[in-house]
């Protein structure tokens, strides 16, 4: 009898074992996928596709000897646009609008670096596995998979190179497993040596002729709105009031997040005029949700399923300073 | 004429051009056969996962057949429900507000337009015209901070391309 409980136990603990050691390598894929992403050297051409839309831009990345990061992203399609980075550092040169923006990077992300550097929070939310091996862009991927562990979020499919750990492609998956936006290299060289003249940009921006925006630091400040209440791992990354082109009033926005997604809640004073629409809407694979609360119209979008930005909609109430 | 097709595509055609030229396509079975095909050739040169329209049988047999591609699976209650029609989800969105009236005490202002909510898992998604204009701004505010950040959502001033695409093939 003893003899049965025991091996029945061990029955039971070699797949619990086999599923945390999977877990494990996802989590470790993960590590991999961010380091690489700031300290390889690479360059490529890399899609971003959302609903009916494909955007082509091309990226160099470059570690100096210092440790300092260099980047440089040209957008291939539509108006010219090109962002020189340096570290933190951004500027984002506009040639159509004679435009430079500059700007702290204010710890967002952009493919292919997406992921949080606390990857343990994406292991929360989502079930983090191994899955097989793929091709993309010529390069030999291993394909890493992160399931929603509620309905509050979307999937991911991740896949990094075998060698360097660089994510070249990145699919996100609503509930019909439909692609909600993905990120894929079409081509891509990772390491060896990049010429520094690929990093400078290719606009002088003269003073005079071109326009100098200094973008502060967008600072989370108390605007008297809060959200009871968010979905699990959903933080509060950004809290201010901001003039949003199209719009007259001042807009107060705030921004939560998972770390891989974000969820956007605009509040702005109703008008006499219009009357106050709620309702839900989408916009390629971004979910709207609209309502009115206390004379303003509170607006909840982002890349996640209906139920979250219903939630958080919900949830928004003034509070008053 | 396939040059003329594929310069539409680049938005190399000026105005008149293209509408000539789109109308051509919508009436004539062969530039329009031209035009999903390099649509087509398009696609599979970026690599991308959307194909154009006539190609989404193939596309779903792949997804089905595709190991990488894994997400929750929704209920058989809610693909039924997302079949049911319009009628059917507002009177079903109106014992929702019944409910929900009950559940949440006196509603904020506004409680007839929230009509559109639907009870949890049964999502009803319901555009509303008045909020396409705004929800745009909102949209390229929202890319500019959101953590996967995209070039599209750079300069607020840049105008979003329009794809012809889909419309004119049909």
């Amino acid at each position: 009898m003893k003899f049965l409980v025991a091996a029945a136990l061990m029955f039971a603990a070699v797949p619990a074992l086999a599923v945390d050691s999977a877990a494990g390598e996802g989590i470790k894929w993960l590590e991999r996928m961010g380091s690489a992403a700031r300290s390889q050297n690479f360059s490529g051409t890399f899609v971003y596709q959302q609903g009916n839309r494909v955007d082509t831009s091309r990226i160099t990345h470059y570690v100096d000897d210092g440790g300092n990061e260099l980047e440089k992203l040209e957008s291939l399609d539509g108006p010219e646009r090109e962002i020189i980075r340096r570290n933190d550092e951004v500027r984002c040169y506009i040639p159509g609008s004679k435009l430079l923006k500059v700007e702290k990077r204010r710890g967002r992300k952009a493919f292919p670096d997406l992921l949080p550097e606390q990857v343990s929070a994406v292991a929360e939310h989502y079930r983090v596995r191994l899955g097989g091996r793929e091709r993309v862009a010529g390069i030999e991927c291993q394909i890493v998979i992160l399931e929603p562990k509620d309905d509050m979020r979307y999937g991911h499919t991740l896949c990094a190179d075998r060698d360097s750990g660089l994510l070249v492609k990145a699919v996100m998956l609503d509930e019909n497993r439909q692609v909600v936006e993905q990120f894929s290299f079409t081509q891509v060289i990772i390491g060896g040596v990049i010429d520094p003249a690929h990093l400078k940009p290719r606009f002088a921006a003269t003073p005079g002729e071109w326009r100098e925006e200094r973008l502060a630091p967008p600072v989370i400040s108390e605007t008297g709105w809060s959200i009871a209440n968010s979905p699990p791992g959903f933080k509060k990354v950004m809290e201010m009031k901001r003039a949003i082109p199209g719009k007259g009033a001042e807009v107060t926005h705030i921004v939560l997040s998972d770390g891989l997604v974000a969820v956007s809640v605009f509040i702005e004073p109703l008008g006499g005029d219009k009357p106050p629409r709620s309702g839900f809407s989408r916009r390629g694979g971004v979910n709207v949700f609209a309502r009115p609360v206390s004379e303003h119209m509170v607006t909840v979008l982002g890349e996640t399923p209906v139920s979250t930005v219903q939630l958080i909609g919900n949830s928004v109430s003034y509070s008053g300073r | 004429m396939t040059v003329e097709i594929s310069e539409l595509m680049d938005g190399e055609l000026d105005a008149a051009a293209a509408e000539t030229l789109v109308a051509r396509i919508s009436r004539d079975p062969i530039p329009r056969e031209d035009w999903a095909l390099y649509h087509l050739i398009g696609d599979t040169l970026r690599g991308a996962a959307y194909y154009s329209p006539a190609l989404a049988p193939e596309v779903s047999s792949r997804i089905a057949r595709e190991p990488a591609v894994l997400a929750p699976r929704r209920g058989p209650r809610v693909s039924k429900a997302a079949r049911w029609g319009l009628s059917a989800a507002a009177s079903l969105a109106a014992v929702a507000v019944v409910a929900w009236m009950g559940l949440r005490g006196p509603l904020e202002p506004g409680p007839a337009q929230m009509a559109t909510l639907a009870p949890a898992g049964t999502p009803v998604p319901q555009p509303a015209p008045a909020m396409t204009s705004a929800v745009n701004d909102y949209l390229v505010a929202h890319q500019e901070y959101s953590p996967r950040f995209a070039m599209q959502g750079l300069a607020p001033a840049v105008q979003t391309v329009a794809f012809p695409a889909e419309g004119a093939a049909r």
